[in-house]
């Protein structure tokens, strides 16, 4: 017997041991006293960081002449204006694009779902669901809250422009623009991790499922799974070695594509746009051809924005950038530019 | 669809269940491992945000929860191996073969800081040298914790002749 009997033998008891449910309750306390714990640390950092800077600001007047005060930041700047409407985050708040400029808004922002029917759906910092109108050049109309309380986990279907939530209560609860009320869902049986209208992927300990009428099938951890997405009754599936398409409907493999990818499903879910080792490509989910979009090194929380146009994130030392590319041309466009580095699309 | 980027919420639904089982293994006691992952989770919920590869956050999830239990090493101060292995009842609750079984009651009586390293290079797959840099100890420690480990596992079950591997 070799060693390898030791690998055999951990192996076999870690995947027989029994997994406990997440206790939420002490979790949620555990991550209370994490974020106190750390407040608290910040503070003392920035105590006696403001400590030493004014012990050096007294002993820099005594010896150098007043100088006018530097520039404390740069301003975000707009490079050009969005083909498509688009919403992103900058510090904390929404920012919309569109034909006319960019929209500095004061609506606290996190994640930005996506427009549907002229309305921007997105969820702020506090789990709030909020949709902001948005005429064709950008303008943004007056927020307003789409359901009381919070919702866990919100999802946009492109498709049908149907928001899905997991509320408070743990229900799975959908609306349309336009719809006046809620519909309630049957309530889940699992954790939900994507929804679209027709189709799911739960979570549980076993791993994940892609659930459809009729349908279960389990999907592969490939090394830990990384993301995800539903659209045109196609799943796009990556895990940390591979990127997976599945046709969600019958649960049939359509193709797959070595490496650690991120990004997302077009509307039709004909296309996938994603970055993975520095380049930006869009993938055919039919067939996993692989096209190369020339501009930014990278992209992450990618949004299809058009039938044919994505945006995406590039982290810079400079910042971040926002750029928006079209699958036709396989062209980027530098649309936004912020050097405090905290511009983003989705958490 | 358009929908967020993988969140907090999601991944911890999704990974919840392959990091108990790695902390299960570090730990060698079902309560300790949910303690231990709950309070690495905590960490990396809190620091979400910043985490830019969020498909490296498996792996910070781990370190967290290899840092914390180095911790608690220390804290217990020098390692002693007992007689005795705790969390005996959960014993039945493992359906693995019976010299799985014998085996890994061995392993649970090593100090933490051995089995970790053998939880690390054997199941995890780390290379030394990266298991040196998880358990914040050198190259030499990695080698030397895995001989020992290997030798009190050979001195405890004679007939499984267990022979060393190598890097």
């Amino acid at each position: 017997m070799s060693a390898t009997e030791i690998r055999e033998t951990l192996k076999a008891v870690r995947d027989a041991a029994v997994v406990p449910t997440v206790d939420r309750v002490a979790f949620a306390r555990r991550v209370r006293a994490e974020r106190r714990r750390r407040t608290a640390a910040r503070a003392a950092a920035a105590t006696a960081v403001a400590a030493s800077v004014a012990a050096v600001a007294g002993v820099s007047a005594s010896v150098l002449p007043r100088d006018p005060a530097p520039p404390t930041s740069v301003a975000a700047a707009a490079v050009a204006d969005p083909e498509q409407l688009v919403g992103f985050v900058v510090d904390g708040h929404l920012v919309v694009g569109g034909s006319g400029g960019y929209h500095v808004t004061s609506v606290p922002a996190r994640n930005v779902l996506g427009v549907v029917d002229e309305l921007l759906v997105l969820t702020d910092g506090t789990g709030a669901l909020v949709g902001v109108p948005v005429a064709a050049d950008g303008t943004p109309g007056p927020e307003r809250r789409l359901l009381p309380g919070a919702v866990a986990y919100a999802w946009l279907d492109r498709g049908d422009g149907t928001v899905y939530v997991v509320d408070e209560l743990g229900r799975l609860r959908s609306w349309r623009p336009g719809d006046g009320r809620w519909t309630t869902q049957p309530s889940p049986q699992a954790d939900l991790y994507l929804v679209d209208s027709g189709h799911q992927v739960e979570s549980g300990p076993g791993g994940a499922t892609l659930v459809a009428d009729g349908l279960r099938r389990a999907l592969p951890s490939g090394g830990g799974i990384t993301g995800g997405g539903l659209a045109g009754s196609v799943l796009a599936w990556e895990t940390t070695r591979q990127l997976r398409f599945y046709d969600a409907d019958t649960g049939r493999r359509l193709a797959r594509v070595p490496g650690q990818w991120s990004g997302a499903l077009s509307t039709d879910g004909r296309s996938y746009a994603g970055s993975q080792d520095g380049r930006v490509s869009v993938v055919d989910t039919r067939d996993g051809a692989v096209t190369d979009v020339s501009g930014p090194a990278g992209l992450d929380g990618v949004a299809w924005t058009g039938d044919a146009t994505f945006v995406g994130r590039e982290r810079t030392a400079d910042g971040a950038t926002l750029w928006e590319c079209r699958a036709d041309t396989l062209s980027c466009t530098r649309l936004y530019a912020d050097p405090s580095g905290t511009l983003q699309l989705h958490s | 669809m358009a929908s967020t980027q993988i969140g907090f919420s999601e991944f911890m639904a999704a990974r919840w269940g392959p990091l108990y089982r790695t902390a299960y293994l570090l730990t060698g006691d079902r309560h300790e491992a949910e303690d231990l992952l709950q309070g690495a989770l905590a960490r990396t919920c809190v620091r979400w945000d910043s985490i830019r590869d969020k498909g490296a956050a498996d792996a910070y999830v781990r370190r967290a929860m290899v840092h914390a239990a180095s911790r608690q090493w220390g804290k217990r101060g020098r390692e002693v191996v007992t007689d005795e292995v705790p969390d005996l009842g959960h014993f039945g609750g493992l359906d693995v073969r019976a010299d799985h079984l014998a085996l890994w009651a061995e392993i649970r009586r090593l100090p933490p800081r051995m089995r970790a390293t053998l939880v690390l290079r054997y199941v995890e797959d780390l290379t030394e040298a990266a298991t040196a840099h998880e358990l914040g100890c050198s190259v030499g420690a990695v080698k030397s914790q895995t001989h020992h480990a290997l030798k009190r596992l050979r001195a405890a079950l004679p007939d499984l002749q267990l022979a060393e591997e190598t890097s």
